[in-house]
């Protein structure tokens, strides 16, 4: 079976699925960002353990449900189409050499540490391995081939791209094992998104979504299950790896350090104006965007609306403008997100507006509509993106209701200061 | 970068250019524009003749890759024409690949 015919659109919503679990898409820029704010948070040592334990968890949940799709029932079916999965996402191939008391698994293309590569690697020297995504997924593969319990195998990086070897390698050993919960599925989803509303400038942002809907169908892992995309390293990535490494971290600093909440926050909501940036800025500047829908006009009240059309064609939710005035206030709304379903099935009612990753976003959407000169080509350098972030503040984000603390809808307010 | 003069559909000849594309993977996207009244499908053509083959479209993207796995997409509607090397390309010879795509490009303006 075609790993593309396991896929589902929740078309009202712009939720897409794999085999029934959430995916979305990400590029490397925001999934480098995302790992090192979830090691600034922690450290780097938790941080680290938090990441594979998430992707550990999260493949958990997508390949067990892949396996029972497609009717993969032999150890070698499974670690066969786990490892083609794992290259249609764009994560890259890996070579796996286990039993079910562990093993060895190495790859000379996996998106982080390939990417690490590309965009540090000429500048910093890293002694840590950047995988963690891999060695959970490894891990995950070998319980699941072997019908084993949850982490009955643990996976370490001993080699890295990033670190400069040539290949990445990976040791799986027994592990402790604890009881798997419930995945977060599509039906647990469906639980907890609100009938969508139709917002400013709708028809043209539902029909540029579903174009780029379509585009992203096309779209799959290469030979070396990478995926050059849009002028960055594009992936399907899972949900429940982002959320569950952010969350994790920001209740393990509520517990133990709550001075640091506000700087842990700012972090996350950063990770939001990273991809905004990166991603939504690329695929603006791209030339399959030329294509879809035309060179970019530089008019902010356009930005906004392809923007959000692109939010939905990554499969982020629904997404809508509510309220737009430029220069002064932007109300972006969602009637679900990625990260509303998982909060509130993993930890119930939140006390407060927990939606970092589309407050730093919509921040980010304001910025871009009102700064960037599009017409000029623009590089969207580190640089850039520093005097854009981090210089004198020009707009503050309240997230004003919120779908984890009960609110019938989530949204977000962008203010001039 | 390299400037290479190169015939239209008019008379005048014009001046291509080869810049660095917007791109945040570095000196994998290369950029040079073309005439609005280019001939876009002899030039299609042309780069077929030339090894070049023909992926599908995204939307009023063209798209063409060689065999080594770079790329030539172009936009008939703007001109554009974006040149990606194979990212497994090392990057002190990113800049040398996409003279060589620039080089078939501009030879199949030249021979359509």
């Amino acid at each position: 079976m075609p790993i593309g015919d396991l896929r589902q659109l929740l078309a009202d919503q712009s939720l897409t699925f794999l085999a029934g679990i959430p995916y979305v898409y990400h590029c490397h820029h925001y999934n480098l960002f995302h790992d090192q704010t979830i090691d600034d948070a922690l450290g780097e040592a938790e941080g680290a353990r938090v990441r594979t334990t998430a992707a550990h968890n999260a493949f958990r949940e997508l390949l067990g449900a892949v396996f029972a799709a497609a009717g993969a029932t032999t150890p070698a079916e499974r670690i066969s189409l786990a490892t083609e999965v794992f290259s249609w996402m764009g994560q890259g191939r890996m070579s796996l050499d286990i039993t079910a008391a562990g093993g060895r698994a190495r790859s000379p293309s996996l998106h982080y540490g390939f990417a690490w590569r590309e965009k540090y690697g000429a500048r910093v020297k890293r002694d840590e391995p950047t995988d963690a995504v891999a060695a959970g997924f490894a891990a995950a593969t070998t319980e699941l081939a072997f019908d084993l319990a949850a982490d009955a195998v643990t996976a370490v990086e001993q080699r890295c791209l990033a670190t400069r070897d040539p290949e990445c390698e990976f040791t799986l050993t027994p592990g402790n094992g604890h009881l798997s919960r419930p995945a977060i599925d599509q039906a647990t989803v469906v639980r907890y998104v609100a009938s969508p509303v139709r917002g400013v400038d709708e028809d043209r942002i539902a029909a540029i979504a579903a174009g780029l809907l379509e585009f992203m169908r096309g779209v799959q892992g290469d030979e070396r299950g990478l995926v050059a995309a849009f002028n960055v390293f594009v992936t399907a990535h899972l949900p429940a790896y982002y959320n569950e490494t952010v969350y994790e971290a920001i209740h393990h600093i509520e517990r133990t350090a709550a001075g640091g909440v506000p700087a842990a926050e700012a972090l996350m909501r950063e990770a939001g104006q990273v991809c905004v940036f990166n991603t939504f800025g690329n695929v603006l500047l791209s030339p399959e965007w030329e294509g879809l829908v035309g060179a970019p006009t530089g008019v902010a009240t356009d930005v906004m609306s392809f923007s959000t059309a692109i939010a939905r064609g990554l499969g982020f939710g629904h997404w809508l403008v509510n309220e737009y005035e430029p220069r002064k206030r932007l109300v972006l709304q969602a009637t679900s997100n990625y990260e509303v379903p998982f909060y509130r099935a993993r930890y119930g009612v939140a006390k407060k507006p927990r939606s970092y990753f589309v407050q730093g976003a919509a921040l980010a959407m304001m910025l871009l509509a009102e700064t960037v000169q599009w017409t000029e080509r623009p590089q969207l350098t580190n640089a850039y993106y520093i005097e854009l972030f981090r210089g004198k503040p020009r707009y503050r984000v309240e997230q004003t209701r919120c779908m984890m603390r009960g609110d019938t809808t989530s949204e977000y307010v962008v203010d001039a200061l | 970068m390299p400037a290479m003069p190169a015939p239209t559909a008019t008379p005048a000849p014009v001046s291509l250019a080869l810049t660095r594309e917007v791109s945040c993977i570095r000196s994998l996207a290369w950029r040079t524009d073309l005439p609005a009244a280019t001939d876009w499908r002899a030039l299609g053509a042309a780069l077929e003749a030339r090894g070049l083959v023909r992926r599908p479209p995204v939307g009023a993207m063209l798209r063409f890759a060689s065999a080594a796995g770079d790329e030539l997409a172009a936009i008939p509607a703007t001109g554009r024409i974006q040149l990606r090397v194979h990212y497994t390309v090392p990057e002190h010879e990113r800049r040398f690949a996409a003279e060589r795509l620039f080089q078939l490009l501009v030879h199949a303006l030249l021979r359509p």
